[in-house]
C-alpha cells in the first residue's frame, strides 16, 4: 500500500510542478517543454583562480618565463613549452582562470628583460637590470627578496606598475570569450610578515574599463588585510565595480590566518571587523600545491581522512617552526567552527566563507592531476632529480624547507553557474556556490533544507527541487520547524576521465551548549553497498587497486555516482551549526609514483605514493 | 632573385617599412620647418593641456593658478636644459638614451603592425592555419540518464524507455538523477568531452537529429539522447572570427616580423668586430649550483 502510494507520488510531482511554476507560462498558455526558463545554475565550470606568470617577480626573475598570453593559451588547451623546455598540454581545457601575479614590483622581470625605461629610471631597478643582463640575475633576485614589508618598495614606480598592469589586463581582455572561456582580472597581494603567509588574491568582476582606473595594491603599501579591504572599498566607490579577496595557505601562516586579534592594533576581533571580513572575503582557497587546508590530524583526530597533503613544518619562508597551538588558527574547518562562536559573541561571523581549490603555479601551467603534474614552478617541474628539489629553502633550518615532495598536484575551483561569463562566474563565488577539488574534476551538488524527501535525490529534476525546497552550497537555513531536523541532498559524480568515488561524507561543526565548538564527520553514502562493521560500527575501507610500480589503478572498486538525502541524526535546533560535503575518491597513484615510473627512480623512504583525491563543498549554515 | 611587386605589396613587412619611413620623414619635416628658432621657446596650447591633464591624473583635480605657473616654469626649464644638452651632444653614447631610442622604434614598429591588419591579410592568415580556426561540430540535444547502480537490467530499461520517449513521454518523467545538464545547446565536442568524457563525446558527435536513441555509455552509465540540431565542423568565414584571427595574426606578427624587420635593417650595416686584447671573462657559476640557488629562493617572497 505504502509502496503504491509512493509510486504514484513519484510519477506526478514533476508534472504538477512544471505547470505551477511561475514564469513557465507564455502568452497565457503553458510551455510543453519542461526545460523552458530553468532559472538556476546547471553547469559546473572548473578553473584556477591562482596562476602566476613571469610578471610575478618570484617567478620571472628565477626562470619562469611563461607570459600571461601563454598561460591563457595553455589553460584553453593549447600545447606550450614549459620554462624547463618540456612540452605540456592539459587533458581538458579549463573554463576560467585568474592570472594572479604578485603586485610587489609587478612585471619587474619582463621590464628588465626589455630594458623598459620604467625600470631603468629607478636606481635600484637599473642596478638589478644591469646585474641581470650581466648574468647575475639570481643575485639580483636575492637582493630583491630582502626587501618587503610596509614602505619598503625598492622601486616605487607607478609607471612600472601601470605598464605591467596594462599588459596583464590586455591579455585578459584578449582571451576573455563570453560563453566559452572566462578571464577574470586579478592580482595577488603578498603580505607575509616575518615569513608568515597572509596572501590574498584580489579578483574583480569587471572589465578593463573599470579595472584600469586603479593600480594593484601591494604589501609594500601595507601588510594589514584591513588596509586591503579599504583599498577594495575605494575601488568599488570609484568605479562602481565589484571585487573580493581570497586568502590562502593558512597552513604556513604560523597562526596568523584566522588569528583572534587584528593585525596592526592587536585588538580582539570585533563586530565591525567581522562584518568587513565576511564582506570582502567570501571564499577561502582551501587546497593548493603548498598543502591542503581543510583540517589537520591534530585538530581532527577522529577524522580518518584528515591527513591529506599536510604541509605543516613551519611558515612560508621557513623562518619559524610550527607549534601545535598555531594550528587552530590555520585550518578552514576550525575557522568555520570559531566563526560560529564569534557570531554568538559579536553577532557577526567573520569566517563565513565558501571553499575552492587552485594551483598557485608559478610556471604559468595550471596542472592539477597526478599523472600530469608540472607542479608549482620551473624548479619542481618533472625531472629525474625532482625528488631532491627544494622549492623554498628554510631560512633558518633545512627541516623547515618546502620540498618538491611536500607539494601536491592541486587543485581546482568548481563553480555552479548558468553560463561561462565573468559576471556569472564571479557572482557564483560571491554567493559561495562553489566547491574545491584537490585536482580532479569531481562534480558535487549539495542542498540543505527541512523538507527533502528521500527520493528527491533520485529524480531527474532534483536540482530544481533543491533550489525550490532548500538552499544550495554556500546558503543559509534557519528556524527549524518544530520537531524537524535539517536534511541535505547531496550528489557527486567522478571526474569522467578519472577515478571512481569511495564515499560522500558530511562534515558538521556546531557550537555546543557549553559554548565549546564541536565537529563530527558522517559517512552519508558509500560505494559498493558497504555497511559499517557490526561491532566497531566503522565503515570498511574501499580497498585499493593501485599498482605503484606501474603507476596505475582500475575503476573496479568505487562508484561513478553517489547520492543520498541525509538527515542530521544529532540535531539540536538551538545550536548554531554548519555542514559541508566531502567527496573522497578511491586510492590512486600519487604524482610521486608516476615520476618513479617515468624516470625509473625511487622516491625517498616515507614518501607518499598513493593518494585519495577529494572535493569539498562550501558549507550551508544553520542559525537558530 | 626576382621581385614580385604584387606579392611584395601584400607583405606586412613592406607596410612596416613604408609607413615607418613616412613617419620619419614627417617628424623630420615638422622639426625642420618648425617656428622654433634655437633661442625661442613656445609653450603651445596643446603642451599646456598636456601639463594640465598630467596634473589631473595624479591629483584628481585641476591645478591652482600658482601650480599651473609652476608646471609651465618647470616645462620651460626642462626645455632649456634639453636643448643645451643636445647642443653639447650629451645624448651621444648615453646607455639610457640609446635604450630609450631603441624602445621607441620598437614600439613604433609594433604599433605599425596593427596597420597590417587588413581583411586581405587576415584572410590569408585564416587560410594558412585551418586547424587553429576550425569551428568544431556542435550539437543540441536532450539526455535521459540511466544509473547502472539503480537498475538491474539497464539495457532492457533503456529499450523500454526509448519506446516511451519516442511515443511522447516527457523526458523528465523518466530516467535517473545526474550532475550533467538535461539539455545541451550547440555544445562543441570539447564541451561534451569536459562534461561526459572523451569516449562519449566521440560517439555523440557522430549522431544526427532524429528520434530518441541510445543507449550511449559514459563513465557514469547509460544515456538516451535526442539530437535536435547539428552543425558540422567547418572552416569559419572571416567575418565570424575576425577578432580571433586578428589576435592570432598580431601575435605572429609581433613574434616573427619584429625579427624580420631587424634583419632587414641590419642588412644595411656592415659590422666589424675588433679583436679583444684580453681574454673574455667566462662565468664561473656551474649549472648545478644554479639549480640549488634557484631552489633556495623561489617562492620565498
Amino acid at each position: 500500500m505504502k509502496i503504491k502510494l509512493l509510486a504514484i507520488l513519484l510519477c506526478f510531482p514533476t508534472f504538477a510542478f512544471a505547470s505551477e511554476k511561475p514564469g513557465t507560462a507564455s502568452g497565457g498558455g503553458k510551455e510543453y517543454s519542461p526545460y523552458i526558463n530553468l532559472d538556476f545554475p546547471q553547469n559546473a565550470y572548473f578553473g584556477d583562480t591562482h596562476l602566476h606568470t613571469s610578471y610575478s617577480t618570484d617567478a620571472g626573475m628565477v626562470g619562469n618565463s611563461t607570459t600571461p598570453d601563454m598561460a591563457y593559451r595553455v589553460s584553453k588547451g593549447e600545447q606550450i613549452t614549459s620554462p624547463t623546455g618540456l612540452k605540456f598540454k592539459l587533458k581538458r581545457p579549463l573554463d576560467f582562470i585568474v592570472i594572479s601575479d604578485h603586485a610587489e614590483n609587478l612585471g619587474l622581470a619582463p621590464m628588465i628583460n626589455r630594458s623598459d625605461p620604467a625600470v631603468m629610471e629607478s636606481e635600484q631597478g637599473k642596478k638589478w637590470h644591469d646585474m641581470f643582463k650581466a648574468g647575475d640575475g639570481y643575485k639580483a633576485f636575492l637582493e630583491w627578496l630582502a626587501y618587503g614589508g610596509d614602505n619598503n618598495d625598492p622601486i616605487k614606480s607607478n609607471k612600472m606598475m601601470g605598464s605591467a598592469w596594462n599588459d596583464i589586463m590586455t591579455a585578459a581582455e584578449q582571451h576573455n570569450e563570453p560563453g566559452v572561456f572566462t578571464a577574470l582580472h586579478g592580482f595577488e597581494w603578498t603580505s607575509m610578515p616575518r615569513g608568515n603567509n597572509l596572501h590574498r588574491n584580489v579578483i574583480f568582476r569587471d572589465g578593463k574599463d573599470k579595472v584600469s582606473q586603479i593600480l594593484p595594491m601591494s604589501s609594500y603599501d601595507s601588510q594589514d588585510p584591513e588596509d586591503l579591504w579599504k583599498y577594495m572599498q575605494a575601488y568599488e566607490d570609484k568605479t562602481g565595480g565589484q571585487v573580493f579577496a581570497i586568502p590562502h595557505n593558512g597552513n604556513i601562516s604560523n597562526g596568523l590566518m584566522f588569528a583572534p586579534e587584528t593585525y596592526t592594533s592587536k585588538k580582539p576581533l570585533d563586530a565591525d571587523y567581522a562584518k568587513r571580513r565576511q564582506q570582502w572575503e567570501p571564499i577561502y582557497e582551501v587546497s593548493q600545491a603548498k598543502g591542503d587546508g581543510e583540517t589537520h590530524p591534530f585538530l581532527s583526530p577522529d577524522d580518518q581522512f584528515s591527513d591529506f597533503e599536510t604541509l605543516d613544518q613551519g611558515n612560508l619562508s621557513g623562518r619559524a617552526p610550527k607549534t601545535p597551538e598555531m594550528l587552530k588558527y590555520e585550518y578552514a574547518r576550525e575557522a568555520l567552527k570559531m566563526g560560529l562562536d564569534y557570531e554568538q559573541k559579536l553577532g557577526v561571523n567573520p569566517f563565513k566563507f565558501g571553499l575552492i581549490g587552485s594551483t598557485d603555479a608559478h610556471n604559468g601551467i595550471p596542472s592539477t592531476t597526478e599523472e600530469n603534474n608540472f607542479s608549482k614552478a620551473n624548479i619542481v617541474e618533472p625531472s629525474p632529480t625532482r625528488f631532491e628539489h627544494v622549492l623554498v629553502k628554510g631560512a633558518v633550518d633545512d627541516k623547515l624547507s618546502i620540498t618538491a615532495l611536500d607539494l601536491g598536484a592541486a587543485g581546482l575551483a568548481g563553480v555552479w553557474a548558468k553560463e561561462n561569463t565573468r559576471e556569472e562566474i564571479w557572482d557564483a563565488f560571491a554567493r559561495k556556490e562553489v566547491f574545491a577539488t584537490t585536482g580532479s574534476r569531481i562534480r558535487v551538488r549539495f542542498f540543505g533544507g527541512f523538507n527533502f524527501s528521500e527520493n528527491d535525490v533520485f529524480k531527474q529534476n532534483y536540482a530544481q527541487l533543491g533550489y525550490e525546497k532548500g538552499v544550495p552550497m554556500g546558503g543559509d537555513i534557519t528556524k527549524a520547524p518544530a520537531g524537524k531536523a535539517p536534511n541535505f541532498m547531496v550528489l557527486a559524480v567522478k571526474d569522467p576521465e578519472g577515478a571512481n568515488l569511495d564515499r560522500i561524507q558530511v562534515v558538521k561543526g556546531w557550537l555546543g551548549a557549553n559554548g565549546k565548538t564541536q565537529e563530527k564527520v558522517f559517512d552519508v553514502v558509500v560505494s559498493d553497498d558497504r555497511k559499517p562493521g557490526f561491532f566497531n560500527k566503522k565503515m570498511p575501507d574501499v580497498g585499493s587497486t593501485v599498482d605503484i610500480k606501474d603507476a596505475s589503478y582500475t575503476n573496479t572498486i568505487g562508484d561513478a555516482l553517489l547520492s543520498t538525502v541525509w538527515t542530521d541524526p544529532e540535531f539540536n535546533a538551538s545550536q548554531k551549526a554548519f555542514y559541508y560535503a566531502r567527496v573522497i575518491e578511491i586510492p590512486t597513484p600519487r604524482w610521486t609514483a608516476y615520476d618513479q615510473k617515468a624516470y625509473g627512480v625511487t622516491a625517498p623512504k616515507g614518501t607518499a605514493l598513493v593518494v585519495q583525491d577529494r572535493a569539498y563543498t562550501s558549507p550551508i549554515w544553520y542559525t537558530p | 632573385m626576382s621581385l614580385n611587386l604584387r606579392k611584395l605589396s601584400r607583405e606586412p613587412l613592406v607596410h612596416f617599412l613604408l609607413i615607418g619611413a613616412a613617419i620619419f620623414v614627417f617628424y623630420g619635416l615638422t622639426r625642420d620647418v618648425g617656428s622654433e628658432a634655437p633661442n625661442r621657446i613656445v609653450v603651445s596650447k596643446g603642451q599646456q593641456e598636456q601639463l594640465l591633464a598630467n596634473f589631473n591624473r595624479t591629483w584628481l583635480r585641476s591645478p591652482s593658478k600658482d601650480e599651473l605657473a609652476g608646471l609651465v616654469d618647470n616645462y620651460v626649464r626642462e626645455e632649456v636644459f634639453y636643448r643645451e644638452a643636445m647642443a653639447m651632444g650629451l645624448d651621444q653614447d648615453d646607455p639610457m638614451v640609446r635604450r630609450r631610442m631603441r624602445m621607441k622604434l620598437e614600439f613604433i614598429l609594433e604599433d605599425l603592425s596593427t596597420q597590417a591588419v587588413t581583411d586581405d591579410n587576415l584572410q590569408v592568415f585564416l587560410e594558412k592555419h585551418p586547424d587553429k580556426f576550425r569551428a568544431e561540430t556542435q550539437l543540441s540535444f536532450q539526455q535521459v540518464f540511466l544509473n547502472p547502480k539503480k537498475r538491474k537490467n539497464i539495457d532492457a530499461d533503456a529499450q523500454n524507455l526509448l519506446t516511451l520517449l519516442n511515443s511522447g513521454a516527457a523526458p523528465n518523467s523518466v530516467g535517473d538523477a545526474t550532475l550533467t545538464p538535461f539539455e545541451y545547446k550547440l555544445a562543441t565536442q570539447t564541451d561534451i568531452t569536459r562534461s561526459l568524457g572523451e569516449r562519449f563525446a566521440n560517439e555523440v558527435t557522430k549522431l544526427s537529429p532524429g528520434d530518441w536513441i541510445g543507449p550511449i555509455y559514459s563513465a557514469y552509465g547509460a544515456h538516451l539522447l535526442k539530437i535536435n540540431e547539428r552543425i558540422d565542423q567547418r572552416q569559419p568565414d572571416l567575418a565570424d572570427v575576425r577578432e580571433l584571427v586578428k589576435r592570432e595574426y598580431l601575435v605572429s606578427l609581433k613574434q616573427e616580423q619584429k625579427d624580420l624587420v631587424y634583419k632587414k635593417l641590419r642588412d644595411n650595416y656592415e659590422v666589424t668586430l675588433e679583436p679583444l686584447t684580453t681574454a673574455p671573462v667566462v662565468s664561473t657559476q656551474s649549472p648545478g649550483s644554479e639549480i640549488i640557488a634557484t631552489a633556495q629562493a623561489s617562492e620565498a617572497k
